[in-house]
C-alpha cells in the first residue's frame, strides 16, 4: 500500500517535472522591444536570428512614432507595463530614469561583462547615467549634425570654399538665391515640441561660448547666455526668412530629416542643409535611384564656428529596460545582441554605433568637436521642456508674432525660474 | 407634430409645378449652377485627390505629373503588415457600434417611455457626456485601464468607444423614438407582451432605419477616433488605422506614396458605408436632432 | 406609465456603468490631480498660470468656426435645395458628394490638407500662382496670416456636411402648403425664404450650432495634428495646452487644473443645451 502510494507520488513527481521541462522547452521567454526607427524590418530580421542563436528567447517587435515615445512610456512605467527593452533619444535617459520608469542596469552590466566596455569604448555615458552612478541607458548609436551641401550650386552661385563663419554662412546663403534662384541653408524653423531650430540655436550659442545652462565653479546650475545673446540667435535666422533665401514653407516643419529637406536636396532646390548622417544616407539612396550613374554632388563638412569654436551635440540613440520588465537578465542578452558590430554594418545601417572603437569616418571630424549635453542633462531643467520652449520662442519670432527680444525675454525668465526652483 | 406617424424617411421633393414648366436657362440659374458646381469640386476633390496619389510614384508624386501610375504603394504598405491594421480597426469599431446601440437603444427606450424617479437628472447626466472634453480622460483612463490590465486588450478600446458613443447615440435614438407612435408599443403592452420582447418585436423594427444612422455615426467616431487608441493601444499588433497612418505621416516622411494608400484604405470603408446609406441617415439624423 | 423599478434599471444599467466608468472615476481623478501637482517627471514645479491666452484662442477659433460652418451649411443647403438644382436633377448627386468629406476620418483630412496647403507640391498654392493672385507661395501653416484660417478651412471642410444634410433635411419637412401660401401671398423669394423658411430652420441651427460648439472646443486632433499649436504657440488652444503641459512639459497638476477648467465651461454650455435643445424636443417624455 505504502509502496504503491510512493510509486503514485514518484511518478507524479516524475511527471510534473518533465511536464514542467516541456513547457519551459516550448514557451521561450518573450522580450519585447520598441524599436522606433525605420529600419523595422532590418531589426526584425537580426532578432531572427538572435533567436535562432537563443531559442529560449523570443522578441517582439514593437514600434510609436518618436513623438510619442517619450510620454507614452512614462505613462506604461507608471502603471507597470510597456515594453521591456526602450528605444530613446540620448537625452531623454537621464530624466525618465529619475521619474522610475528604468531598471538600474549596473548589476547587468557587470554580469554581462560589458562593465570594461562602459568605461572605456561607450560614447555618452553621462547621459545614460546618474550622478550617483546609477545606470539607467546603454548608448546604442550617437550621430550629430553636420553641414551638408550641394557643390554644384556652391560653384555655381561662386563660391569656392565652404564658410566658416556664421556670418559667411549667412552671405553664401543669401549669394546662392540670388545668383541660382535657389534656396541657401534650408533649415527647418517649425516650433514643435521635438523641433530643430532648439539644435541650431544651441549651435549658435555655443560656438560663442554661450549657453542655456551651465554649471558654475561652486556646481549651481546657472544661466550663460543673456536675452541679448538669445535674440541674437533668433535674429540671425530670422534673417534667413526675411531676405528669402530660405525657404518659407520651412517654416512649417519641425524634422531635421522631413521630405521637404531629403527631396529639396535631391532634386537640387536646397543648396545647404544641417542635418544627422542618416539623413545624408537618405538623400545618397534617393539621389542613386532617381539618377542613376550620376556622381553625388553632396559633400559634408562642419558648421560655422566663432570665438568656442564649431559646436554640435552628440546625439543618437539610447536602449533601456523598463522598471517592470519581467525578464530583465534575457532582455540585456537582446540588448549586448545589438551592440554587435554586424548589427551596424547589416541591419540598423542608417546609424552609427556608440562605441569608438567601431566608428566610422564620414561625420567624423564634426563628431570630433561635439560636446556632450552637460549641464543640459544633469541640470534641474528637463531638456523636453527647454526643446519645446525654444522651438516655441523661435517660431514667434520668425512668424512675426513677437520682437525676438520679447520671445527671448520669456524663454530666458522661463528657464530662470525653472532653475530658481532648485535650492 | 408628433402625430405624424412617420417620420421623413422618404425624401419627397416639394411639388414645384411651376418650375417644371420653365426650360430655359436664366442669368441667375447660371449662377447658381456654377456656384454648385466649385462646391462640389470643393467638397470632392480633397478625399479623390488621396485616391489618385495612391496609385502615384513617389516621383510623379513630388513632380504633380499625372503619369505612371502604379499598385507598388499598396504592396509595400501590406508588405509591412498594415492588413492587420485594418482587421484591428473593423473588429474594434464592429464589436464597439455593436455594443453600443444594444445598451443605446435599451437606454433610450425606458428614457423615452418610462416614468421614474431622476429621470430628467439622469437622461441630463447622460447628455452632458457628449459635451465633455476627452482631452483631460485620457491619463486617468489609461491608469485605470492598466490597474484592470486593459491595456492593449480589444476589451478595453472597446470598452472606451462604447463609452464615448453612448450619449450621441442615446440622443439620436430618444429624438427617432419621440417620432415613433406611443400607442404601438402600449397597446402591446396591454396585449400582455413582456416589455423586453415589446424593445425587441415591436419597437426596434420600426425605429430601425433610426438605429442604422445612429450606428453608422457611432462607427464613424470609433473608426477615426486616435487620442484613446494613442494611449491605449501601444502594441504594433493592436494599433488601429489613424495611429500607424498618423506614425507614418509624422515620422517616415520618405514614404509618402504610403502614406497617401494608408489614407486612401482608412477612408474607403466610412465612404462605402456612408453612400448606400445617404438618404437613411440623413433623415435619422434629422429625426433626431431636429424635431418640428 | 408604470414604475417598474427594476426593469427601467434594467435597462439603464448598461449604459451607466460604462458613462460612470468612463466619465465620473477620470473627473474625480482629475480633481484630486489639478490639488496635488502630480509631475510625469517625478520633479515638484510649481504651477505658472500662462495666462487668457488660450481661453481667447479656443472660444475665437469655436466662434468663428461654428458661425462659417452654419451660415456655409444653410447657404449650401438652399442651394440644394433650390428648384434650379432639382430641375437638373443634381439633388440627389449632392447628397451623395456631401457624404464624402463627411465619411472622411478627421486624421485623413489633415493629412490630405497639409498636401494641399504645402507650399511646393500643395495645388492651392498652385492655383493661386496659375492665376497670379500671389508672387510667391504662401506658407499656410506657419504665416500667422494664414494658419487660423487654414485650421478653419480644415475643420469647415470635414464638418460642413453634416450641417448641411442636417439643415437639408429639416428643409424637407417644411410642409409645401406652408411655402405654397407665402407665395400666394405674393412675397418674394428671398422674403419667404426669410420669413418662412427660417423660423423652420431655427431649431435645427440651435442644434447644430451647440453640437459645433462642443465638437470645437473639444477638439484635439485637428490642431494637433495639423500645426502641432505652432507656429511658437500661436494656435495653442486649449485641448493642446492640456496636452503639451501634462505631455510634454510634465506638469500634471496644472493640466489636470486647466482640464477642470475645460470641462466646467463645456457643461455650462451643456447646460443650456440640456435647456433649449433636449427638454424642448423631448418634450413628451418628460
Amino acid at each position: 500500500m505504502l509502496t504503491r502510494l510512493a510509486r503514485g507520488s514518484g511518478l507524479l513527481l516524475l511527471s510534473v517535472v518533465l511536464g514542467l521541462a516541456l513547457v519551459g522547452a516550448a514557451g521561450a521567454v518573450e522580450v519585447s522591444f520598441r524599436f522606433n526607427d525605420a529600419e523595422h524590418k532590418e531589426i526584425r530580421d537580426a532578432l531572427d536570428v538572435f533567436q535562432k542563436q537563443n531559442p529560449n528567447i523570443k522578441v517582439i517587435l514593437q514600434r510609436i512614432a518618436w513623438s510619442d515615445a517619450r510620454e507614452q512610456f512614462l505613462r506604461e512605467a507608471a502603471v507597470g507595463q510597456g515594453p521591456d527593452i526602450g528605444h530613446f533619444g540620448q537625452v531623454m535617459i537621464r530624466s525618465m530614469g529619475q521619474a522610475g520608469a528604468f531598471l538600474r542596469l549596473n548589476d547587468l552590466v557587470r554580469k554581462h561583462g560589458l562593465e570594461e566596455l562602459w568605461k572605456a569604448d561607450f560614447r555618452s555615458t553621462d547621459l545614460a547615467s546618474q550622478d550617483d552612478g546609477t545606470i539607467h541607458g546603454i548608448p546604442w548609436t550617437v550621430d550629430t549634425f553636420a553641414m551638408v551641401y550641394n557643390k554644384d550650386l556652391l560653384r555655381q552661385a561662386g563660391i569656392a570654399r565652404f564658410p566658416e563663419t556664421w556670418e559667411e554662412l549667412r552671405q553664401a546663403s543669401r549669394q546662392i538665391k540670388q545668383r541660382t534662384g535657389k534656396t541657401g541653408w534650408g533649415f527647418p524653423a517649425g516650433s514643435g515640441s521635438t523641433n530643430s531650430i532648439w539644435f541650431f540655436c544651441n549651435f549658435y550659442w555655443w560656438s560663442h561660448g554661450w549657453a542655456l545652462v551651465d554649471r558654475a565653479p561652486d556646481g549651481k546650475y546657472v544661466m550663460n547666455v543673456t536675452v541679448d545673446q538669445i535674440a541674437e540667435a533668433f535674429d540671425y535666422y530670422n534673417t534667413y526668412f526675411k531676405e528669402g533665401h530660405n525657404d518659407k514653407a520651412l517654416l512649417a516643419v519641425t524634422n531635421w530629416g522631413a521630405q521637404e529637406l531629403i527631396e529639396g536636396m535631391v532634386q537640387g532646390n536646397i543648396a545647404i542643409i544641417s542635418t544627422p548622417e542618416f539623413v545624408l544616407t537618405q538623400i545618397e539612396d534617393a539621389y542613386k535611384a532617381r539618377y542613376p550613374g550620376k556622381p553625388f554632388p553632396f559633400a559634408s563638412t562642419i558648421h560655422p564656428r566663432d570665438r568656442n569654436g564649431s559646436k554640435t551635440f552628440i546625439g543618437g540613440r539610447q536602449l533601456a529596460i523598463n522598471a517592470s520588465a519581467k525578464h530583465p537578465d534575457e532582455a540585456f542578452q537582446v540588448i549586448k545582441y545589438l551592440l554587435r558590430p554586424e548589427i551596424f554594418s547589416k541591419y540598423y545601417t542608417g546609424q552609427w554605433p556608440a562605441q569608438k572603437s567601431l566608428s566610422h569616418a564620414g561625420y567624423a571630424e564634426q563628431l570630433k568637436l561635439a560636446r556632450a549635453w552637460g549641464p543640459y542633462s544633469t541640470g534641474p531643467v528637463a531638456i523636453p521642456i527647454m526643446w519645446n520652449a525654444t522651438g516655441r520662442a523661435a517660431g514667434s519670432v520668425f512668424t512675426g508674432e513677437k520682437t525676438s527680444r520679447t520671445a527671448a525675454k520669456e524663454l530666458h525668465d522661463l528657464i530662470q525660474a525653472e532653475l530658481a526652483k532648485v535650492k | 407634430m408628433r402625430a405624424e406617424p412617420t417620420p421623413a424617411i422618404e425624401t419627397r421633393p416639394l411639388a414645384h409645378p411651376v418650375a417644371r414648366r420653365r426650360r430655359a436657362v436664366r442669368p441667375g440659374e447660371l449662377l447658381l449652377l456654377a456656384t454648385a458646381l466649385v462646391s462640389a469640386i470643393v467638397l470632392v476633390y480633397p478625399t479623390a485627390w488621396v485616391f489618385f496619389a495612391s496609385f502615384k510614384t513617389q516621383e510623379t508624386l513630388f513632380s504633380g505629373e499625372f503619369a505612371d501610375y502604379t499598385l507598388e504603394n499598396y504592396r509595400r504598405l501590406f508588405a509591412s503588415g498594415f492588413g492587420v491594421h485594418i482587421g484591428n480597426s473593423l473588429v474594434i469599431s464592429l464589436a464597439a457600434v455593436l455594443i453600443s446601440t444594444f445598451v443605446s437603444v435599451i437606454a433610450a427606450y425606458v428614457f423615452s417611455r418610462r416614468r421614474f424617479r431622476w429621470k430628467a437628472t439622469i437622461f441630463g447626466g447622460v447628455m452632458l457626456g457628449q459635451t465633455f472634453p476627452w482631452i483631460i480622460l485620457v491619463t486617468p483612463v489609461f491608469i485605470l485601464f492598466a490597474r484592470l490590465g486593459l491595456l492593449n486588450t480589444y476589451l478595453g478600446i472597446v470598452v472606451c468607444y462604447v463609452a464615448v458613443t453612448i450619449p450621441f447615440s442615446v440622443y439620436l435614438l430618444v429624438g427617432y423614438l419621440e417620432s415613433v407612435p406611443r400607442s404601438l408599443d402600449e397597446m402591446a403592452i396591454i396585449d400582455g407582451c413582456p416589455p423586453f420582447l415589446v424593445i425587441w418585436r415591436i419597437v426596434f423594427p420600426i425605429m430601425l432605419p433610426g438605429v442604422v444612422a445612429t450606428a453608422t455615426y457611432a462607427f464613424l467616431l470609433c473608426w477615426s477616433e486616435y487620442l484613446f487608441a494613442l494611449a491605449l493601444l501601444t502594441r504594433t499588433e493592436m494599433k488601429t488605422m489613424p495611429l500607424v497612418l498618423y506614425a507614418f505621416f509624422g515620422e517616415h516622411t520618405t514614404e509618402w506614396g504610403q502614406v497617401m494608400a494608408a489614407a486612401a484604405l482608412t477612408a474607403l470603408p466610412p465612404l462605402l458605408l456612408f453612400l448606400p446609406l445617404q438618404t437613411k441617415l440623413s433623415a435619422g439624423l434629422a429625426a433626431g436632432a431636429v424635431k418640428q | 406609465m408604470r414604475g417598474n423599478r427594476a426593469f427601467v434599471g434594467l435597462l439603464l444599467l448598461p449604459a451607466l456603468f460604462f458613462l460612470i466608468v468612463f466619465y465620473v472615476y477620470p473627473t474625480v481623478f482629475n480633481l484630486q490631480n489639478s490639488l496635488t501637482d502630480l509631475s510625469l517627471f517625478g520633479l515638484r514645479r510649481g504651477g505658472r498660470w500662462v495666462g487668457l491666452r488660450n481661453y481667447v484662442d479656443t472660444v475665437w477659433l469655436t466662434l468663428i468656426s461654428v458661425s462659417v460652418r452654419i451660415v456655409l451649411g444653410l447657404l449650401l443647403a438652399l442651394l440644394v435645395n433650390s428648384d434650379t438644382l432639382r430641375r437638373w436633377r443634381l439633388a440627389t448627386l449632392f447628397h451623395v458628394i456631401l457624404i464624402v468629406p463627411w465619411a472622411t476620418p478627421p486624421i485623413v483630412a489633415v493629412v490630405i490638407w497639409r498636401w494641399m496647403l504645402d507650399p511646393r507640391a500643395g495645388v492651392v498654392n498652385k492655383l493661386l500662382m496659375v492665376s497670379g493672385l500671389v508672387p510667391e507661395p504662401v506658407a499656410f501653416l506657419s504665416d500667422v496670416t494664414f494658419v487660423w484660417p487654414s485650421l478653419i478651412t480644415i475643420i469647415t471642410w470635414n464638418t460642413l456636411p453634416l450641417v448641411t444634410l442636417t439643415f437639408l433635411a429639416s428643409l424637407k419637412a417644411i410642409p409645401s402648403e406652408v411655402l405654397e401660401a407665402a407665395s400666394v401671398d405674393g412675397a418674394s423669394k428671398l422674403r419667404s425664404v426669410w420669413h418662412v423658411v427660417l423660423p423652420h430652420l431655427m431649431p435645427a441651427v440651435v442644434v447644430m450650432t451647440l453640437m459645433s460648439t462642443f465638437w470645437t472646443f473639444n477638439n484635439f486632433v485637428y490642431v494637433w495634428l495639423t500645426t502641432g499649436a505652432g507656429p511658437g504657440l500661436y494656435t495653442n488652444v486649449m485641448a493642446t495646452e492640456v496636452y503639451l503641459k501634462a505631455f510634454v512639459d510634465g506638469r500634471m497638476g496644472y493640466s489636470s487644473a486647466l482640464g477642470i477648467v475645460m470641462a466646467a465651461i463645456m457643461t455650462a454650455f451643456g447646460l443650456l443645451y440640456l435647456r433649449f435643445v433636449v427638454r424642448r424636443e423631448l418634450r413628451e417624455a418628460f
